[in-house]
């Protein structure tokens, strides 16, 4: 079986020299205080995807692998450079901008990859000391391998977050997999205004939805370039996830165990949009990052 | 070949010969007096004295050789001269580490030498008898933050965190109690208790801490700092120190 980008992932043409110094989807009002208590320290994002080039606002990985054959892990794509720099760029491009970064290619230069590699991949990047995978791909249908590698990465504490394509929704669940896949985080993409894009795929397993649209990040080419899909959300949330997982861990807390312990952060802490509750456009709704760091950080706590 | 590995051997006790005794003997010193006189047992003092008692150190040296020099050295850069008591002793003050070294010389003996170490610690008040007693000890003060450290650890069953907590907060105590200030100490404190905690791996990732160890160990602290307990760095540290021995193995009650 074989994965891709999620279609209809729009690659915009303007391409910035310098990244505008106040991204929508990090506003510095409010990040800049975020950054201030915590930049993901000590937490590895393992992103899945085209591969990796290198980049001024990008760490080197820690990890780079290739699962395609005869593709070196560069990025011949853009995809998964992009999405690096969304979950863990430096100078205020990315969330986690001190997490730890590690890459696995699973999809080739054109977009796409084997189910194979990507369950040896999402095992391998568990047993790398991965805290957090970005998975911006998807299918149509589900793979036993990649499933079963996802279950082993959540049984080792680590979170998965999935893409849940580009589909829109029409009344249907148009999920696509293993974003659908229970033990998956999966995320949905708004836009600037605070909707959920068009092109979002919905359903019932859908569990939030991230920054998506137009969101500026490295280029393979140099400079920045916008592009717009769950692909681009999907790394947003896994980058919060990493603060969050970095906040907890340092503060002393324990561990996320199970997607449903994640799921039960979600609710609490989700400004809930659409329909009352969970429901299939935005899940649980978009992530309050400001409230979520502030509520972890237990400033009260200043003796011990 | 025999003969010269004899000359080497034989050479330093015949050196060694020429000083007899090379000793120092930790003695108190009370400075700061103006007018002693020593009356009925007592030492009677001016009324703008301000005693102070400090360690000192007479060195003493017994030879037959003609010529004796005594030096006392802080580090390789720094030396200190000793006061002269009398033919054979010194006097040697101020609070530090010291390599007290005596060189000896004789037209007919030749030259010879010795080094001890030394430390004298530092000064003190004399006590004031108007003065009410003290409290005890910090140390013995912050029992109970010990046990709740304890207690969390314990309860924790992580002696990996634990073990590596202890060492983190016995290391950082020094600094807590030459902090500037309250404030300053509490935020070191604090990163290096978190530090120390984000390294966590496997298992020790799900213990909860913060809620255990934690969260009871501030409250504690925190009513130990409303009663007066807590009012110096220096007690802070003191409150650290009480903590880290309530992590390690035998801390647990």
């Amino acid at each position: 079986m074989d994965y891709h980008i999620p279609p209809d992932t729009v690659v915009h043409d303007e391409v910035f020299a310098a990244a505008p110094s106040n991204l929508w989807h990090l506003p510095k009002e409010i990040w800049d205080k975020i950054w201030a208590k915590v930049e993901g320290e000590g937490v590895t994002v393992a992103v899945l995807d085209t591969g990796y080039t290198p980049h001024p606002d990008l760490p080197t990985p820690g990890i780079a692998k290739s699962f395609i054959p005869g593709q070196s892990v560069d990025d011949g794509n853009g995809h998964g450079t992009h999405c690096c720099g969304i979950a863990v760029g430096r100078n205020d491009v990315g969330v986690a901008r001190k997490a730890k970064l590690n890459v696995y290619k699973v999809l080739s230069n054109s977009g796409s990859g084997g189910s194979d590699g990507i369950a040896r991949a999402v095992r391998e990047a568990t047993d790398d000391g991965a805290d957090v995978i970005s998975m911006s791909l998807g299918s149509n249908s589900p793979d036993r391998a990649t499933n079963d590698a996802i279950d082993y990465a959540v049984s080792k504490g680590v979170v998965v977050v999935v893409a849940a394509g580009n589909a829109g929704y029409n009344g249907a669940d148009t999920i696509g997999w293993p974003g659908k896949h229970l033990n998956s985080i999966c995320t949905g993409s708004y836009n600037k205004a605070g909707q959920i894009s068009v092109y979002s795929s919905g359903g019932r397993r859908l569990d939030w939805a991230c920054p998506g649209e137009q969101i500026i990040s490295c280029n393979t080419r140099g400079g920045y370039v916008a592009m717009s899909g769950t692909s681009m959300a999907t790394p947003f949330g896994a980058g919060l996830l990493a603060l969050v997982i970095s906040l907890m861990r340092r503060e002393g807390m324990a561990a996320f165990t199970a997607a449903d312990a994640v799921r039960a952060f979600f609710e609490k802490y989700c400004e809930d949009k659409g329909e009352p509750g969970r429901d299939v456009r935005f899940g649980w709704g978009i992530p309050k990052a400001a409230e979520i760091v502030a509520a972890l950080a237990n400033d009260d706590i200043v003796w011990a | 070949m025999l003969r010269a590995i004899l000359f080497v051997l034989l050479l330093p006790s015949i050196c060694l010969a020429q000083i007899d005794l090379f000793e120092a003997t930790k003695s108190k010193a009370v400075s700061g007096l103006t007018d002693p006189q020593l009356i009925a047992g007592r030492i009677l003092v001016g009324p703008d004295s301000k005693p102070a008692i400090a360690e000192v150190a007479i060195v003493r040296v017994v030879t037959a050789a003609k010529f004796v020099r005594v030096k006392a050295r802080k580090s390789i850069f720094e030396s200190v001269e000793l006061a002269k008591i009398d033919e054979q002793r010194w006097l040697l003050e101020g609070v530090g580490r010291y390599s007290v070294e005596v060189t000896t010389f004789d037209p007919d003996t030749g030259i010879d030498g010795a080094q001890i170490e030394v430390v004298l610690g530092e000064p003190t008040k004399p006590d004031d008898p108007t003065k009410p007693p003290d409290n005890p000890p910090p140390s013995g003060t912050f029992d109970d933050i010990k046990t709740i450290s304890a207690n969390g650890s314990k309860a924790l069953a992580d002696p990996t965190t634990s073990g590596r907590l202890a060492t983190s907060l016995t290391g950082v105590a020094p600094t807590v109690r030459t902090a500037a200030d309250l404030p300053s100490a509490q935020a070191s404190v604090v990163n290096t208790i978190e530090n120390t905690l984000l390294t966590r791996m496997g298992a020790s990732r799900n213990k909860d801490w913060l809620g255990l160890w934690r969260r009871p160990l501030n409250t504690a602290i925190e009513a130990a700092k409303q009663s007066g307990r807590i009012k110096t760095p220096a007690d802070y540290a003191a409150v650290i120190e009480a903590m880290a021995a309530g992590l390690q193995p035998t801390g647990a009650n």
